[in-house]
């Protein structure tokens, strides 16, 4: 059966495709019959003229027996297909203004879901690229990434981190996992040099210490060279070897293959390269690539830091990942894993104080086929949130294009009766119009396509503005192409379908005699239109209830009590860890530093352990002489080592005390200046100043000798933290943070501050140098790229909406001259016949209105998280939108409704 | 799948073509004179019903066709008999034959 379909298919293929060749055979075929016919009757001696029944006479229909043949041949459906085609495409090409207004808006709709959709793939969606089997990664979690054993990093997140001894446990004893792997957590900046290539002055790559067999668990095979070996992995200091991504080779070394073998110093030390990794594979992290890979027993090479490889090691500084062998299930690995991890946790020595956090320690497993991704946090509810934006907007374009086919519908009434008296059948032409659509929307979706590439890659730029460049993959897969299709056939069905349908439901007496109507027609389509209007409004409400709690969000952190002052302050990140030199010794190097520094035009300079907004943080526990320790008690709190002139750097405001002075020195007694948030917590209001206070690790008390003002310095949502200030005399340490502030534009001292910096220490590395104003701009560039998207969704949706409802009331008004005018004629005043246009869109908005806003605070709800300073349910939001929609309708029905009011009743009467 | 139900008329033409077929590959006049002759000129096949019907037995399966050398050395196209087409003509002999047979015991009793 399946054999005789596909013959009967080729054989309509074959009339279909090799038209010409058939259409000879079927020439020669019948050429043939008529003369064998003429050399029989020739020799029955008889005329032609009375041959019979099968002479030429009977053949006089030659095209018509042609045509009967072809109809045999093919297959209907398929030419008839061709044939709405060709009909559709002559029809839209005899109006193109109608043509391009509906592909443009299709166009706008289609693409703007694709580039949202496209950036949803790459963050939420695609596996892990350039990594083999990805279902079988499994990422493993401790589930408690808040108590002192464990390392938190703003990058790494809630995925917890691990010791190496841990590491080394866990391998030697699951039986779930055909191997585990560990790499840092987050990466390390480190400086390049290479003798051939330059002096590697440029900005530092990152780099990243793995296990030796992180390659294989994840199945990267090697560009060029190799990846790591067992033998890679032997002891400290002892393989420098290095592995490079496809991006940093390129960017750095132009891709020459020669790099395999050559030496590079990395961080001072040296390595030799061994392999190159494929270019689709970016690391394990998605949004934050890696440019280099080193084996983990150069860490201390790399980081220029303590070793963390001996087996008493309790810094948890390891993401572990491993392929789950095929026959156990996630749910078997997991309670392994915390059978370990409870034996190992009692046995560690360095857990015996741990308290609390020891009973928290609990491993979380899940799939790893996507990766670890930071932007998938960042990101993921407000790439959801712009996708369902987006949605709704492709939906109200839409509804608008479904206007024009309707009206377009009703105006081709007349062509229509013509061919349903014609003896074509209804479903054939709601055929015609599906295929018109259907072809409206192709062509739209291409070039909507083609919009969407170019958003995706404003976009990705856009949400780049943040802390670190966005690498994400975003080229064209098959999930993005299907979404399209599965948009580009939903459109035209929803836009296509009913107006078609409805053009097709005529009543042939009556339409045929009677001029072609000017309006929509029948009743059951004017309510189908108004029906159209009212979700229309109603969607624009949630779009714009969107956009305004999300423009107040970016207003109130913008507007939020920083408890800083930014202006005029420039920031340079510096990586002190390279001079080799001990934190006592970098000690005196800072204040040369700060010294040369304040030979220029500014009004104050500092540092700190970190650079203000960059999420890096120290914390410690803390315990306070004479007050008794809860079980519970979250102690931590966060450590900020700064000099002198910190706070008045940074412009924060001291309450209570003083602030730290260049005669905290070491050997002065020791002192601390705490923040709010801490006084707050562990402290009697008032009775704060000469109190005691002891970090972890030390055996000493710290006296409080002032209270700094909260300042959101971490970052500007979350509520300021805790926060103990120590001056850098009384506890040296690495200092990463410099700030200056200047009297005047902070960026024209760029270039003399890197100068000074090079000239104190030639080692001391720039990282980077921008504004205090800039980092604040860019910690928003998320709520920032909402509110911008968001906002221009609303304004689209309202211009949207406003052309729709000005399109049908305006072909209302044509309809309805003919009662307009006798209104008119029985003396209905001019603001009586604009008060019936107006009357019109109002019951639409309003109707809209009710529907869009109850939608609109479950929508509010949703978004919550997204939120900052204000409620989910904010009425001064719904009350502006509200207002906004009822103005921006009213003016766009007046138009119309002026028009009216205009009618020369006799003419309007005529005019029927 | 069963062939599309034919009217009396058509099916008639199928049969005749098929049966006509069975004895040996024939191109359309051929099978034109062949059913003349055969039936005494009281069936007669015009061209207008014979090539569509030629076509759509071909669509079917049940005939194929071969472009060939006439014994005048011409070139023309002859249909020969598949073997979906033998079934189809046994199933539309025995159709027939019920059907004759019942106009016949019709018109003997009336």
């Amino acid at each position: 059966m399946a054999q005789r379909l596909h013959r009967r298919v080729m054989m309509a293929l074959r009339s279909f495709l090799r038209r010409r060749t058939v259409e000879r055979e079927l020439d020669d075929e019948l050429r043939f019959h008529l003369e064998q016919m003429e050399a029989f009757a020739e020799t029955r001696g008889q005329k032609l003229a009375e041959a019979g029944p099968q002479t030429p006479r009977y053949v006089n229909g030659l095209d018509q027996l042609k045509e009967a043949c072809r109809d045999m041949r093919t297959l209907r459906p398929l030419e008839e297909f061709l044939g709405d085609l060709r009909l559709g495409g002559r029809r839209l090409r005899k109006n193109p203004a109608f043509t391009l207004t509906t592909i443009i808006t299709i166009a706008l709709g289609i693409g703007a879901n694709a580039a949202i959709f496209s950036l949803l793939n790459a963050v939420l969606l695609r596996p892990l690229p350039g990594v083999q089997s990805p279902d079988r990664l499994i990422l493993f979690s401790d589930g408690s990434f808040e108590g002192s054993v464990v390392a938190t990093t703003p990058e790494a997140g809630p995925v917890a981190a691990y010791s190496f001894p841990l590491y080394n446990r866990l391998r030697e004893q699951l039986q779930s996992f055909d191997d585990i792997a560990a790499q840092q957590s987050n990466t390390t900046g480190a400086v390049v040099h290479h003798a051939a290539a330059d002096g590697g002055d440029g900005a530092p790559a990152s780099a990243r210490c793995v296990t030796a067999n992180y390659f294989q668990v994840l199945g990267v095979d090697p560009l060029l060279g190799r990846t790591f070996r067992a033998d890679d992995q032997t002891s400290p200091g002892a393989n420098p070897v290095l592995i490079l991504s496809y991006g940093y080779w390129q960017r750095r070394f132009g891709g020459t293959p020669s790099i395999i073998g050559s030496q590079l110093i990395v961080n001072g030390f040296p390595y030799v390269v061994v392999g190159v990794t494929p270019a689709h594979f970016t690391g394990t992290k998605i949004g934050a690539a890696t440019d280099l890979w080193v084996p983990i027993t150069m860490q201390a090479e790399l980081m220029r830091r303590e070793s963390r490889l001996s087996s008493g090691d309790n810094t948890w500084w390891l993401l572990v990942m491993g392929r789950i062998k095929r026959d156990v299930s996630l749910r078997q690995a997991q309670a392994e894993v915390n059978l370990a991890l409870q034996q190992f946790i009692a046995e560690a020595p360095g857990f015996a104080n741990a308290g609390a956090a020891r009973q928290r320690v609990h491993a979380e497993l899940f799939p790893g086929a996507r990766g670890v991704s930071s932007p998938r946090r960042q990101f993921g509810l407000s790439l959801l949130v712009l996708m369902a934006g987006v949605g709704l907007l492709l939906f109200i374009a839409c509804i608008n294009v479904s206007h024009l086919l309707l009206a377009r519908g009703a105006r081709r009434q007349a062509e229509v009766s013509l061919q349903l008296a014609l003896g074509a059948t209804r479903s054939r032409i709601v055929r015609h119009l599906v295929t018109e659509g259907l072809l409206l929307a192709v062509l739209g979706g291409i070039a909507g396509l083609a919009i969407g590439r170019w958003c995706t890659t404003g976009l990705v730029r856009l949400a780049s503005a943040g802390q670190t460049p966005l690498v994400i993959d975003t080229t064209l897969d098959m999930r993005v192409l299907a979404f399209s299709a599965f948009l580009i056939v939903a459109t035209a069905v929803l836009f296509g379908l009913v107006p078609a349908w409805q053009t097709s439901f005529i009543h042939l007496s009556g339409s045929l005699k009677a001029k072609p109507p000017t309006g929509f027609g029948s009743p059951g389509r004017r309510a189908y239109a108004r029906l159209l209007l009212i979700s229309q409004v109603a969607l624009a409400v949630l779009l714009l209830v969107g956009a305004g709690l999300l423009t107040q969000t970016l207003w109130n952190l913008q507007e939020v009590d920083k408890g800083f002052r930014e202006d005029n302050v420039l920031v340079v990140n510096l990586n002190s860890r390279l001079t080799a030199l001990s934190p006592q010794q970098l000690a005196q190097v800072y204040e040369q530093l700060l010294d040369r520094i304040s030979s220029l035009p500014i009004q104050s300079a500092s540092m700190a352990t970190d650079t203000p907004l960059s999420g890096n943080t120290n914390t410690t526990d803390i315990s306070i002489p004479g007050r008794p320790f809860a079980l519970g008690d979250d102690m931590e709190v966060q450590v900020t080592v700064v000099t002198p002139r910190y706070f008045e750097t940074m412009g924060m405001r001291v309450g209570e005390g003083r602030g730290l002075t260049p005669d905290d020195r070491a050997g002065a007694p020791r002192v601390t200046v705490i923040n709010e948030a801490l006084a707050r917590r562990f402290f009697v209001s008032g009775d704060v100043l000469g109190r005691g206070l002891r970090t972890g690790g030390q055996d000493q008390d710290l006296t409080v000798v002032g209270v700094v003002k909260n300042a959101r310095v971490n970052d500007l949502r979350s509520e300021p933290r805790p926060i103990v200030y120590l001056p850098l005399a009384q506890s040296p340490d690495f200092l990463r943070g410099l700030q200056v502030r200047t009297a005047g534009e902070p960026a024209t001292l760029a270039a003399e501050i890197r100068q000074i910096i090079r000239n104190t220490n030639a080692d001391l590395a720039v990282n980077e140098v921008s504004t205090l104003g800039q980092q604040v701009t860019r910690s928003l560039a998320r709520e920032r790229l909402l509110a911008t998207l968001s906002g221009a969704f609303g304004v689209l949706a309202m211009v949207l909406v406003c052309v729709g409802l000005y399109g049908v009331l305006s072909q209302s008004v044509a309809q309805r001259s003919a009662e307009i005018g006798v209104r008119v004629a029985l003396g209905s005043t001019r603001g009586g016949v604009q008060w019936l246009i107006v009357r019109e869109s109002l019951v639409v908005v309003l109707s809209g209105l009710a529907l869009g806003i109850p939608a609109a605070l479950a929508t509010g709800k949703g978004m919550a998280g997204l939120l900052f300073g204000l409620n989910a349910v904010h009425p001064q939001t719904l009350i502006g939108a509200t207002a906004v929609i009822v103005v921006v309708t009213l003016s766009a029905s007046y138009i119309p409704a002026w028009r009216a009011s205009r009618l020369d009743p006799m003419i309007a009467l005529r005019t029927e | 799948m069963m062939g599309k139900p034919t009217d009396l008329l058509q099916g008639t033409l199928d049969l005749l073509i098929l049966k006509t077929l069975a004895l040996a590959p024939m191109h359309g006049w051929g099978i034109t004179l062949r059913i003349q002759q055969t039936t005494g000129d009281v069936l007669q096949v015009r061209p207008g019903a014979l090539y569509p019907a030629l076509h759509r037995l071909e669509h079917h399966g049940w005939i194929v066709a071969k472009w060939r050398d006439t014994a005048s050395g011409r070139r023309a196209k002859y249909y020969s008999l598949t073997r979906a087409g033998r079934l189809q003509l046994e199933r539309e002999s025995e159709q027939w034959r019920r059907l004759s047979s019942a106009v016949t015991v019709l018109l003997e009793t009336v």
